[in-house]
Order: structure tokens, then C-alpha cells, then sequence
């Protein structure tokens, strides 16, 4: 689908969970399988190290109770290089620390639907060692 | 450790110059003036005093002239000469001798200088002394006689032999000659001692020979002082005082004389020079020492005045330099003090507590601002965000009516301004920051950045001539890319359904430094003038102010303005605002570039 195998899936890490159902929706309506859904980022590696199939995409947001999304990304790599992370957040500040600690792009909040699918297609479609 | 610029240094620098400078002026310039006054006053009075020893000397021999005049003059006396009577001759001589206390021997001969009569020393009678001057000279003459200084063999002291004729009809029978005691002369002379140590009076027949002395053994040996510069002068009959060498005594001696008149004999008072001006010496060591205790003196209120008035200055100035920070003013001030540095203290130390209670206000004001920014940053971008894309999913709901699909687009834009509003307003928080840490930045990626994230409607056609040339580099922030992006962005939103946006940058230069000049022309629907002029006045906007076009190039000229550029705006076509806009951001070039 959208010419991407999609293996894993794309996991969704946001503490609202509004626009958790929102992403769901319309990744499922893409048909974009959903690996998991975690409200923060301890949730989050607790997931993403019981999944026996990784997610191929991560959508992490960055401010998030317990742990923020840069130190969930960060473990996350670290327990899987080859996963992709599209960090989305509401404070365009973070972008460079997100790009350095290994995101694969950064889209900022508020952002429209299609942006944020066509974002999750093209990263999907990156080489595994990739990062932007 | 005193500063040398501190006003403390320098109040001690000028007080000591203030009190120190004028007496030390005042002394030297007395010193000089008195020195002269003092050497004069000490060459006055060596002349006052050789002049009373001369006029002592003229008196003394004044008075034992008129003795022995009265005496000759007696015809007793003149008769027993004559006649040899020799009874009557030593009775008169010896009365003579006896009744007065200027002559220790007196002694008559008659015209042959034959010793008639002789007391108190009776066997010099019928000596023959015509050889002496003080016998044949009146014999010759006819007139009186003063000899120098004689060493008398018969009376074995020095003796001044003053001698007058016994005339008797007009012709000389004999001569009364008197002998002056020497040494009592002397004790009259010394009678007028002024008491300066190492002064010496000293009276000098015609000849120089020495006829009395402080030093005996000059009047016992005669010593002849005629080789003296001054006894020169009194030899010509001068009167004065002066240096000249002492070359009897030896070194450079102050020399008063004055000549006894009508005797040709002369009077001196001479010391030695570094006896003579001892008290000029004297002057100049007391004013030295009183220099020295003025200075301490002067050092003493120096140190008072640094203390009672700078140093409490000094002090304000050290809080002025803690104000605001962790120190605590009240450390450096004193409070208890009536006068105007005392009130100073206090109305700063309200000052420093009225800016303490301001800054923790403002501190707390920051807090709170930097609060509301991070809830509209991250909490009303969520909310956002949540709106836009159930929005976008109502918008995929079939059957929509094309007025209920432009509702939604209507709130989809409102989001984005609201997003836009939020990006602005934290761009000014970053810029009004104290942290400012600036880098290298080339405007080509930064136009290239802005251009790539530009998401125009669906139906609106932008197209950008915009010819990439890499190497633009200023210093600046990232967030300098804002006042590009919000130019391009509105030039998109503020127009109509094709808009061109032609971008091209220049090298200009402003008061000799290089700038990047970036030109942003759009054909959209320009900027009336009437807007225009306020449109860069945040807090004077008024209702004419375009709906969220203000803020976007409100902070893009701040963000310009804080790194040394400018952002102004001109019409396309001037004189006509609706043919477009053109955005000129000059930016200086980094240095070394």
C-alpha cells in the first residue's frame, strides 16, 4: 500500500489522546497498520520493546508525561536503529534536538492530515540507515 | 587596593596639593626672600658693631689726648720742666699716673728726650730715648703724638705711647708721654661683644698692625694684619662689609670695618662665613621642619577628608555596582550620618529596594510571560491541532454543500493564522532574551527554507523566481529565517489566485559597512499607505491595520533590526500600492566575509 510494504506499522506516541484517534483514523483509513498507541514515552519503549514486530515509523510527540519523546526516541534507536521517527510537535524549538538525538523529520503542530500521511509514506520509503 | 582614577586617590591627591602646594610655594619663596633680608640684617649689624667699636676707640683716645693736653697745658708742669725741677715734676707725673685710669705709666723728658721723671717706674729716669718716635716726633713737630702698639721693655706689656710737647714761649722744653694699658683697652673694646661665638674685634693701628684682639697673642706679637683684603680697604679710608679670604686664620670670612677717623687706625668685626650665616642655615632647617609637620598635618586631614567624605562616596558608587544582583547594598552604606551623604544613602537605599521590589516583579512578570508563551506554544498548537485535523476529517464527509466545505476551510485558515500568531510572538520572546548566541547563517538557505515550507491552498497558483547563489552569509540566529518566511508568506496569503514572488538579493553599502540587500516582490494587493506608516508600530495600531498581516512583518522588522539590518517596505509600482508589494531586508555580512 501507498507503495510502501508495511511490515511493523507506525506506532503513535501522544499524550492527547484526541489526536491519537485522530492519526489512528486516518492511517487506518489509509490503510496503514497501527503497531501500538502509547500515551508517553515509557509506555512508549515498553511497547516498543514487547513488540515482537517493530514499527517501521514512529509519530512521537515531545512533551509527554513521565518521559519526553527526545529520551524515548533515543532508547528506542538504541534498541532498534533501523526504526524511523517522525517527531511532531507543538514547540518548533525542539526540531534540532530531535534531528541530532536521530529523528527522521520534524513536522510542527498544527499540521494539516495530508502533510502529516505524506510525511509517514516518504520516511516509510527511506533506507534503513537513513536519516535526514 | 586605591584605584588611581578613584575618586578617593584623588581627594587625598588634591587635598594634599591644596594645603601642601601653597606652603611649600610660600616657604621657598620666603626662604629665598629672607635669606637675603637675614644675611643683610647679619652684615648690618657686624657693621653697626665695628662702627661703635671705631667710634669707642676715637673716644678713648679722644679722652686720653684731652688728659694729657690739660696736663701740658699746666704751667706748673711747664714751669718745673723748664726750670729741671725735678721734685715738682715727679709730684705733677705722678698725680698724673695716679689720678686718672687710662695710663698705666707716665713719663716726662725734657727737649734732649732725657728722662726727667718716670712712674711707677722710677728707674727709666735719665734714660736718653730721643731715638723714640714718641718722644722726637712732638720735639720735632711740635704736635701730639699716637704710636702703634710697643712692646715695652721697661714695663714688659704692649703699650700705645700717646706723647704731647711742653711748649713753653713757642719753643718745645719737653715731652709728657703717657702709656695706654692695652689690656684695658681691650676690656672696653669686648665690652660691646655681641656674644656670637667665633666673632672677633679687632682694631688696627695705620699700619695693620693689631692694637687690640679677642687673641692676646696677636697683641702681644703685634701681628701685622695689613695682608687682609679688608685691611686694605680701611687703609683708603673705606667703611663697608664683605666675604674675603682670611688668609691669617684660614677660610672665607665675613669682614665689617670701619676706619676710627682722625687717628687712621680702623676697627673690624669678622667671623667666619659659615658662623656668620649659621642662622640663615638655621631658617632654612626650621622651615623644613616645619614643611614636614604641615605635610603630616596636611596628610592627616587628607586621610579625614577621604574618610569622612569620599569613602562614603566611594561606597555608594561599590552598591550601585551590586544593585540588582545577589550582593547586599545595605553592606556598603551608613545611614547614621545627618549630612547630605548620609541623606544620599538613604534615598539610595530606598532607590535599591524600590528596584529590587521592580525587578522581582519583573521577574515574576517574565516567569508568567514565558508561561502564557508555552501554553500557546505547545498547549494551543495541540488544541490546534486536535481542531485542524477533525476539521479535515469532517471535510472528507461526503455531501458537504460547497458553503459548509467553505466553513471549514475558514477555520482551517483561522488555525494557521493562530499558529502563525503563536510563531511570531514566541519569535519576540526569543529575540527580547538576554541570551543572544549568534553563527553563521547564508541567506540562500535560509530564502531556500522558507520557499520548501511554503504550503500554499490548493487553488492558489505561487510562483518563485528566485535565481539560488550559495555564500550569503550573516550572523545572526536562526530565528532571522521568521522575517524571510513571514514576508513570503504573506506576499502568498495577500493575494489573489496566482501570485509571483520574485526574490533576488544585492550587495549595497550602508555608512562603509557591506549589507545583503534581500528584494521580496509580490503582485498581490499591496499595502495602502494609510497602513503603511503604522504598520511597524505594534502598540499604535489601530483598526486600519491589516487582519494578521501586522504581526508577521512587525516581528520580521524586529528580528532584522535586532541584527543590525532593516526591513522597510516600497510599493512595486510607486505611487500605485495595489500593483504590489516589494519587502527589502538588509542584513550586514558577517565580518571577514
Amino acid at each position: 500500500m501507498n507503495g510502501v510494504e508495511w511490515g511493523g506499522g507506525v506506532a503513535i506516541v501522544d499524550d492527547e489522546r484526541s489526536i491519537v484517534q485522530i492519526y489512528r483514523e486516518i492511517l487506518e483509513a489509509m490503510s496503514i497498520p497501527i503497531a501500538f498507541v502509547a500515551f508517553d514515552g515509557e509506555d512508549a519503549i515498553n511497547k516498543f520493546k514487547e513488540s515482537k514486530k517493530k514499527p517501521q515509523v514512529v509519530l512521537m510527540d515531545y512533551r509527554m508525561p513521565v518521559m519526553n519523546g527526545i529520551q524515548a526516541s533515543i532508547s528506542m534507536l538504541r534498541i532498534d536503529p533501523s526504526v524511523k521517527i517522525i517527531f511532531i510537535s507543538a514547540d518548533g524549538s525542539v526540531r534540532d534536538e530531535a534531528m541530532k538525538a536521530g529523528a527522521a523529520t520534524f513536522i510542527q503542530k498544527p499540521a494539516s492530515l495530508k502533510d502529516i500521511v505524506i510525511e509517514v509514506v516518504n520516511v516509510a520509503k527511506m533506507p534503513p540507515h537513513f536519516t535526514s | 587596593m586605591i584605584r588611581l582614577n578613584s575618586i578617593k586617590f584623588k581627594s587625598v591627591v588634591y587635598t594634599l596639593l591644596i594645603l601642601i602646594v601653597p606652603l611649600a610655594l610660600l616657604g621657598v619663596l620666603s626662604t629665598f626672600y629672607y635669606q637675603n633680608v637675614i644675611k643683610q640684617n647679619i652684615q648690618n649689624d657686624c657693621l653697626e658693631e665695628a662702627k661703635t667699636v671705631s667710634a669707642l676707640t676715637a673716644n678713648y683716645l679722644d679722652r686720653a689726648l684731652l688728659y694729657l693736653y690739660g696736663q701740658t697745658e699746666s704751667s706748673r708742669l711747664i714751669d718745673a720742666v723748664s726750670e729741671r725741677r725735678i721734685d715738682d715734676i715727679d709730684t705733677l707725673v705722678e698725680r698724673t699716673e695716679g689720678s686718672n685710669s687710662l695710663f698705666y705709666w707716665v713719663f716726662v723728658t725734657d727737649e734732649s728726650g732725657n728722662v726727667l721723671s718716670s712712674e711707677p717706674y722710677s728707674n727709666y729716669v735719665g734714660k736718653i730715648i730721643d731715638d723714640k718716635p714718641y718722644v722726637s716726633e712732638p720735639l720735632r713737630t711740635g704736635k701730639p703724638y699716637i704710636s702703634g702698639p710697643v712692646q715695652s721693655n721697661t714695663s714688659g706689656k704692649p703699650a700705645i705711647f700717646i706723647s704731647i710737647p711742653i711748649a713753653k714761649n713757642g719753643s718745645n722744653v719737653g715731652v709728657l708721654v703717657g702709656a695706654l694699658d692695652q689690656d684695658q683697652y681691650q676690656d672696653i673694646i669686648y665690652r660691646i661683644e655681641s656674644g656670637v661665638p667665633y666673632e672677633y674685634i679687632y682694631v688696627v693701628d695705620s699700619s695693620g698692625q693689631i692694637v687690640v684682639h679677642n687673641n692676646r697673642d696677636y697683641m702681644r706679637s703685634s701681628k701685622n694684619f695689613s695682608e687682609l683684603q679688608i685691611i686694605g680697604n680701611l687703609k683708603n679710608g673705606g667703611e663697608g662689609v664683605g666675604d674675603y679670604e682670611n688668609t691669617i686664620q684660614g677660610g672665607r670670612w665675613l669682614g665689617a670695618y670701619s676706619p676710627v677717623r682722625d687717628y687712621n687706625w680702623g676697627a673690624v668685626v669678622s667671623l667666619p662665613l659659615s658662623e656668620a650665616y649659621r642662622p640663615v642655615n638655621n631658617a632654612i632647617i626650621a622651615f623644613l621642619g616645619i614643611l614636614i609637620f604641615l605635610s603630616i598635618l596636611a596628610a592627616g586631614i587628607a586621610y579625614l577628608v577621604s574618610r569622612h567624605i569620599t569613602k562614603p562616596i566611594s561606597s555608594i558608587s561599590a552598591a550601585t555596582e551590586v544593585v540588582g544582583k545577589d550582593a547586599d547594598v545595605h553592606d556598603y552604606l551608613s545611614y547614621d550620618r545627618d549630612d547630605e551623604l548620609g541623606r544620599l544613602a538613604r534615598s539610595f537605599n530606598d532607590m535599591s529596594d524600590r528596584i529590587a521590589v521592580a525587578r522581582e516583579k519583573l521577574v515574576g512578570e517574565k516567569k508568567r510571560s514565558d508561561l502564557y508563551i508555552d501554553i500557546m506554544g505547545h498547549d494551543i498548537n495541540n488544541l490546534n491541532q486536535v481542531i485542524m485535523s477533525n476539521v479535515e476529517m469532517l471535510q472528507q464527509t461526503e455531501g458537504l454543500s460547497d458553503r459548509q466545505k467553505e466553513y471549514l476551510t475558514g477555520v482551517i485558515l483561522a488555525i494557521d493564522d493562530s499558529a502563525n500568531l503563536i510563531k511570531n510572538v514566541k519569535a519576540i520572546q526569543i529575540i527580547a532574551s538576554e541570551s543572544q548566541e549568534t553563527t553563521d547563517l547564508d541567506i540562500n538557505d535560509i530564502i531556500l527554507g522558507c520557499i520548501n515550507e511554503i504550503h500554499p491552498p490548493d487553488d492558489k497558483k505561487v510562483t518563485f523566481k528566485y535565481q539560488p547563489q550559495k555564500g550569503l552569509i550573516i550572523k545572526a540566529m536562526p530565528i532571522i529565517k521568521l522575517t524571510f518566511c513571514n514576508v513570503v508568506e504573506n506576499s502568498v496569503k495577500h493575494s489573489g489566485p496566482a501570485v509571483t514572488i520574485d526574490i533576488n538579493v544585492n550587495d549595497t553599502y550602508m555608512n562603509g559597512r557591506k549589507f545583503y540587500e534581500t528584494r521580496i516582490t509580490d503582485n498581490g494587493v499591496g499595502i495602502p499607505e494609510s497602513i503603511k506608516g503604522s504598520l511597524f508600530t505594534r502598540f499604535q495600531q489601530g483598526p486600519a491595520m491589516l487582519p494578521g498581516r501586522g504581526l508577521g512583518l512587525f516581528s520580521a522588522k524586529m528580528i532584522a533590526e535586532k541584527f543590525g539590518g532593516l526591513l522597510r517596505i516600497e510599493d512595486r509600482v510607486p505611487g500605485d500600492y495595489t500593483k504590489g508589494t516589494i519587502v527589502v531586508i538588509a542584513l550586514p555580512v558577517a565580518e571577514g566575509r
